[in-house]
């Protein structure tokens, strides 16, 4: 029997905010951060400065209740935002996700020592963040341990373990954690660290075949001291349920970027080679219209963010899954139109295309959606 | 690699996953082929993640396969599903199926395809008020498996896809797995239970209208120790499937109470001396009847038991909550997108909304003002509609509206009237059954049937209409 979503809109629809609300961040997108791609791609350049101005144009406080000037939780502008960015460059638009999502746990919490001190900072990207629930995103989904522990001590926990890879990084940077307690009552509880917090240490990374510039370390906890008032959530599976669609839908901002910008660079290649390219299989017009349709269906989920149903989840999965498998035939398609041009080491399409696997195996990845979706679907 | 012959083992990184293999070691930290674990020094770090020895393990091989091949390609995009000149159903309840099956019946080269929420699988709804008795697992309740049907109609089936949006100006229905372009569009959205929200602390009462509800009342039946009768079982609503109901689940041995706030079953629909024949026939079978009764709260009172506090002031105790209040049909979409609805979606004589390349049969639509949620109903709407979308467009023809009810202590086959202002009339009646008509300006117009009277309905059917004047001796009035 059909079911339709259920009606309590309590995000936004697109036509409430005028269509070229995307303006000012896409001049700064070509002027601040295009001339940088290549560099932020394959040396390692960071795009701190292109992220501090982004916030100040409010790039990053557009799903923040609590922090924009509409007071709703506007996702779709969020991945709206998202999108433009990683049309150009989408290293930026993965920390660009980063910021959003680590601001989004804070936003969600019970902490109002974090939504005073740490909130107004990441909505603005004066403080940046990041989302290190890769490890725990798994272990929800039994496919790994937890990787942290954490002792109870007089007001807080002190926490130890180590995580391998974790984006978006720096000195003074704030990221989300969950590590498992060893008292009488083990538990997985989430908390909000700071890299300057004693004990905490990063180490570089081999290197990644793209996204170089996301700041990504190994994180280690060597008794690290969390106080109480830092703790995101100690009742974690509600609070999961809270922040998981808005979390998963935030990320759709890069795939639909990346497509975006699949799509304009088969459109700069067929101005030359259109005779030769009509007999590849994913066209620029299949594409654009696959396009808005992910974008309709996005935005049509992202009215009822906190929909903590297991079919809405199910269709959030769903639509990553689809963004995923979409990414990865755009990324395609814009090689081979480009031919032997878009293979070269500084094109953009085999960039788009190293970016695109990326969109298909971060946390979650094409294989954890699948095994999720057939879970909720068995009897 | 030789594990047996060498006897090297492998170490994984629990941080990270790369595999220490003492047979390769590590060359570039300087460990040679060969170094065995325990003689790796403990200032060396995991090449990938720069963690100490003392975070890897003993690999264990996880080699265990999903057998997640067959799902895997069930979650994947709509690859090659661009016909634009589909028929597109929404909805894989009796409706959309009975369509699809009488559009491939009659035009074998359209491409149909059928979106539903959930598995697919066909089953009848009606069966699922009477299946305890009959002692019918609910598995047995499917009768075909969605993909099965599917492949045998020619019909591109896509489960578990919940509609989002449909774009009318570009005919574009638009779901998580992507776009779905049509031609002509049709919703069989059905209907769902009404639901109240009482006070109190107790959990939502279940209710049945789809197999998933009926999977977890039958667990919530089933699941618990000991016989039938330690399972309490309380239904708020004597209409069709409350009824129905209860007089299953009496028969199969549950205790059960049956909450209803008018004065007799099935009000609106039953003459006054067949809802009196119905509410004995239960009775008989051990139904507890609780008439002119509202539910005031429901409270949670031990592990897995609830107390119904009602208006009377009594309290009724049980493990198992239903309620039956009638159904509410999903216009929700309908509505998003800007079709005329009222009760349900408004459909004209040839079954269309007001967009013409959408249409609407089953328990969702509205024709001609009223709800008609049965099943004779949608298998004429479906034969009518399956015309009209093959290019010969026909106009749906209303049946008698019978209402068939399943209770097996008493069957009923009632047929409301069609006209007011007249009188019942008892043709025949006694301890197995009764005939009743109803005759309004000399003409049958409507009639009620029950017990060994039931299998006549085909019989009074075809005299609807007709002249009342006839001469059987009238027994009574």
């Amino acid at each position: 029997m059909l079911e339709t979503r259920t009606q309590d809109v309590t995000g936004v629809s697109p036509a409430a905010r005028p269509a070229d609300a995307d303006a000012a961040l896409q001049a700064l997108v070509e002027r601040d951060l295009a001339p940088l791609t290549a560099r932020i791609d394959r040396e390692g350049l960071y795009p701190e400065e292109f992220l501090r101005e982004a916030g100040r144009l409010g790039a990053f406080n557009r799903h923040l209740a609590s922090q924009n000037a509409t007071g709703t939780t506007d996702i779709a502008s969020a991945i709206r935002g998202t999108e433009v960015i990683s049309a150009e460059c989408m290293t930026t638009g993965f920390v660009a996700w980063c910021q959003n999502a680590c601001a989004w746990y804070v936003e969600n919490s019970a902490s109002d020592t974090l939504k005073r001190e740490a909130l107004p900072k990441l909505a603005n990207a004066e403080a940046l963040g990041a989302t290190a629930l890769s490890n725990p995103m798994k272990w929800f989904a039994n496919i790994e341990d937890l990787k942290l522990s954490a002792e109870r001590v007089d007001g807080g926990y002190v926490v130890s373990g180590s995580l391998p890879w974790v984006s978006n990084l720096g000195e003074d940077h704030y990221f989300g954690a969950i590590f498992r307690t060893t008292d009488a009552n083990p538990r997985p509880v989430m908390a909000l660290i700071n890299c300057s917090d004693p004990g905490f240490s990063l180490t570089a990374c081999p290197e990644f075949t793209a996204l170089e510039g996301s700041r990504t370390f190994g994180c280690h906890f060597d008794r690290v001291f969390v106080p109480d008032e830092h703790v995101l959530a100690d009742s974690l599976p509600e609070y999961i349920r809270r922040i998981r669609p808005g979390f998963v839908l935030l990320q759709m901002g890069m795939g639909l970027g990346l497509i975006d910008g699949c799509i304009r660079t088969m459109r700069e290649s067929n101005e030359t080679l259109a005779h030769v390219n009509g007999y590849l299989d994913d066209q620029v017009g299949e594409l654009e219209e696959a396009l808005e349709d992910g974008r309709a269906a996005c935005y049509a989920l992202s009215e009822t963010p906190f929909d903590d149903s297991e079919s809405f989840f199910a269709d959030v999965l769903q639509m990553r899954l689809t963004g995923s498998e979409l990414s990865l035939r755009a990324s395609q398609s814009a090689l081979l139109h480009c031919g032997a041009r878009g293979y070269l080491a500084n094109a953009a399409a085999q960039r788009k295309l190293r970016e695109s696997y990326f969109v298909a195996i971060v946390t979650p990845a094409i294989k954890h959606l699948r095994k999720e979706l057939a879970r909720i679907h068995a009897h | 690699m030789s594990d047996e012959q060498d006897d090297f083992k492998r170490y994984i990184c629990k941080v990270c996953g790369y595999i220490y293999d003492e047979a390769k070691g590590d060359p570039d930290s300087g460990l040679a082929p060969g170094t065995r674990f325990e003689d790796i020094p403990d200032d060396w770090y995991c090449p990938d993640c720069n963690v100490t020895k003392a975070d890897f393990t003993a690999l264990e091989p996880r080699g265990e396969l999903a057998d997640a091949g067959a799902a895997a390609m069930a979650w994947s995009a709509t690859g090659g599903a661009d016909d634009p000149n589909a028929v597109v159903i929404i909805g894989g309840g009796m409706a959309g199926w009975a369509l699809a099956e009488a559009l491939r019946e009659r035009d074998p080269r359209r491409t149909i395809r059928l979106l539903t929420a959930d598995s697919g699988d066909y089953y009848s709804k009606p069966r699922l008020s009477n299946a305890v008795e009959r002692g019918v697992a609910v598995e047995d309740l499917v009768e075909e498996r969605g993909v099965s049907r599917a492949a045998r109609l020619g019909v591109e089936l896509m489960p578990f896809v919940r509609v989002l949006d449909i774009h009318r100006a570009q005919k574009r229905v638009i779901t998580a797995r992507g776009g779905i372009p049509y031609g002509e569009l049709v919703l069989a959205t059905g209907a769902r239970p009404r639901r109240i929200e009482f006070p109190g602390d107790a959990a939502p009462p279940l209710s049945v209208n789809t197999l998933d509800d009926y999977r977890l009342l039958r667990s919530a039946l089933e699941d618990r120790d000991g016989a039938p009768s330690h399972t309490r079982v309380a239904i708020v609503g004597a209409g069709l499937v409350g009824c129905e109901l209860a007089d299953d689940l009496a028969a199969g041995g549950y205790p059960v109470s049956l909450i209803e706030c008018a004065s007799q079953p099935l009000s609106g629909l039953l003459p006054g001396a067949l809802a009196e024949d119905l509410q004995n026939a239960l009775a008989e079978r051990g139904v507890e009847w609780h008439m002119e009764a509202t539910v005031e709260r429901i409270e949670r009172v031990a592990e897995g038991t609830q107390r119904l506090q009602l208006a009377t002031g009594e309290a009724i105790e049980a493990e198992v909550v239903i309620t039956a209040l009638g159904l509410v049909p999903n216009r929700d979409l309908a509505e998003r997108i800007g079709l005329a609805c009222h009760q349900g979606i408004e459909v004209d004589a040839l079954l269309r909304t007001t967009d013409t390349s959408i249409y609407a049969l089953g328990d969702g639509c509205e024709f001609e003002g009223k709800l008609r949620p049965y099943v004779e109903t949608l298998r004429g709407q479906a034969a009518a509609l399956a015309r009209t979308l093959s290019g010969e467009p026909t106009v749906f023809r209303p049946d008698a509206g019978i209402v068939q009810v399943k209770t097996a202590s008493l069957p009923l086959n009632v047929c409301p009237p069609s006209a007011a202002g007249g009188d019942w009339v008892e043709i025949a009646g006694g301890a197995s059954g009764r005939h009743l008509e109803y005759h309004a300006e000399g003409r049958l117009v409507g009639f009620a049937l029950s017990g060994d009277q039931a299998r006549r309905v085909r019989e009074l059917e075809t005299r609807l209409g007709e002249s009342a004047a006839d001469n059987r001796p009238r027994l009574a009035s």
